[in-house]
Parts: structure tokens; sequence; C-alpha cells
């Protein structure tokens, strides 16, 4: 593949163009991979705000109203709602699992069986996330099942 | 449409055991009887109830206590409905002990074995799911570094 770089004249937009006959799934995965670069998100720990990369982030929570982000051992809190959340990482590795999950797909390690037809997602850092009955379809979509 | 789907594999699963369970009743404790075609109909009918009790149960997403509690009121449900409707199609007489303890086994033989078959499903569809997983993070990790 060509890349080509252009450096653009004052006051222009950064611009990434894609010229293909086709966008397979190689260079989808690459889309998602720019969009998710650019979307930071803005964290919280104590009083201390934070830049996180979405790639570091294993799943969103949300708990009483708030909405917590679990990287391989940090938590921090997020102002964005779950809906936002959602919205903003369509069509990346993220997906919804319930109602309060949002977890990222890179970041699991295994799906096992659960009762009621859920499945549990057991992340790499050994954490365990419930995927509800209603997202299992979602999440068999996300793999092309 | 994956409810119904979900609902037909439970109506399925549940009709195939009673069927079974049924027959070695009948060779049990009604060997000599002649039996209609009404005997099908109410097959059926206490199936679809099972079946729809059951897939109402699915549909709440409960975990802890709640999901045993939700478990025994499945079972207990489907123990009403099979006794109850036993009963009123003649399938066994109330003051026969025998009889009422063998219905009351063939439940408990059908919901185990329903319970399992659900569960191997569940097993088959994870198995199915980690494979394209492994592909899915491969194929991740393959576009990042080209």
């Amino acid at each position: 593949m060509k890349i080509t770089i252009i450096e653009p004249k004052d006051g222009d937009e950064d611009e990434i163009i894609i010229r293909c006959r086709q966008l397979d799934k190689r260079l989808l995965k690459l889309i998602y991979a720019i969009k998710a670069g650019e979307n930071k998100i803005t964290a919280l720990q104590g009083s201390n705000y934070f830049q996180v990369e979405p790639e570091e982030i294993y799943y969103f929570e949300a708990v009483d109203n708030r909405v917590f982000l679990y990287l391989e051992k940090e938590v921090y809190e997020t102002k964005r709602r779950l809906y936002e959340l959602e919205e903003f990482f369509q069509d990346t590795d993220f997906f919804r699992a319930s109602k309060s999950c949002i977890v990222n797909l890179a970041k699991v390690k295994s799906l096992s069986p659960a009762f009621n037809g859920r499945f549990e997602a057991l992340m790499k850092n050994g954490e365990r996330v419930m995927i509800s009955r209603q997202y299992v379809p979602v999440l068999k979509e996300k793999l092309g099942l | 449409m994956k409810k119904l789907r979900d609902m037909l594999f439970i109506f399925v699963c549940v009709t195939t055991c009673v069927l079974f369970v049924t027959a070695l009743y009948i060779t049990v404790f009604w060997p000599h009887a002649t039996l209609g075609v009404e005997i099908l109909w109410q097959i059926l009918f206490v199936s679809f109830l099972c079946s729809a009790v059951n897939a109402f149960f699915l549909e709440w997403e409960v975990s802890g206590t709640l999901l045993v509690v939700f478990y025994v009121l499945r079972y207990v449900m489907t123990n009403g409905i099979v006794l109850g409707c036993g009963f009123w199609f003649e399938w066994f007489y109330a003051d026969n002990l025998p009889m009422v303890l063998a219905m009351v086994l063939s439940i408990a033989v059908v919901f185990v074995i329903v319970s399992v078959i659900a569960w191997k499903r569940g097993k088959q569809q994870a198995a199915l799911m980690n494979e394209r997983l492994a592909v899915y993070q491969r194929e991740g990790q393959e576009s990042a570094y080209k």
C-alpha cells in the first residue's frame, strides 16, 4: 500500500483521504484505529484530569449514574454518559455488553457461557464482565457470526 | 425473531423429552391402555406452556441470588403446570403415590436434560465465538503493524 503525506496549506484542516478500489476488512480496521486514535478520553482520578488512549481501556461501566473506565489496573471516572461513549466508539473495537457496560473486544481473553443465555467475558487483566443476553447478537455480529 | 427462535428451541427440547418420558410412563403405569389422539395434543399443550414459562423467565436479566430464585421459580412453575395439567387430563391419580412420584421425577429429569442441552449449546457458541475472537484480534494486530 502506498502512503503519501501532503502538508496542508496554512489554515487548512488536517485530513486523511483514503484512495482505494474497495473498503476491505484491513482498511476498515485501519479506519477504526485512526478513529480510535483521535478519540482520547478525558478521565478523572481524584481531582486530576488525564487523557486516556482508547486502546488502553478494558471496559466502561456505569454505576449509580457515574461512568468509570477500567484500564489494566487503574480505574478512572469520565463525565461522559454511557450512550455518548457508545456513539463515540461506534465502529471501533468497543461494543455494548449490557445496559451498564461497554467492552473493548481487543482486551477480551475468552468468552464462556453463563446462565440464561448470557456470556461472560474474561478480560486480559483477569476481570470478568457479563454480556447480557440482549447484547449477545451485537457481539456475534462484530465477530462476523 | 431471536426470542421466537429461542422459545422454539426450548419447545423442541421440552416436547422431545416429554415424549420420551411419556412413553416410559405409559409403559410402566398404563401398559394396556388404548390411547386416543388427544394425548398428542395434551403433550403439545403442556410442552407449549412449559416453554412459554421458561422463555418468560429467560427475558429477565438478573444475577446473583435473584438468578437462583428465578431458577427455582421456573422449576416450581414447571412442576405446577405439568402436575396441574396431568391431573386435569387424568394422566395420574392424586391418591396414587407412585404415580405422583413418577411424574415429579419425570419433570426433574426433563428439566435437567433441557438445562444441560441449553448449557451445551452455550458452550458450543462460546467455542465458536472464541475462535472468531482470536481471528478478530490477530487481524487487528496485523493491520496495526502494516
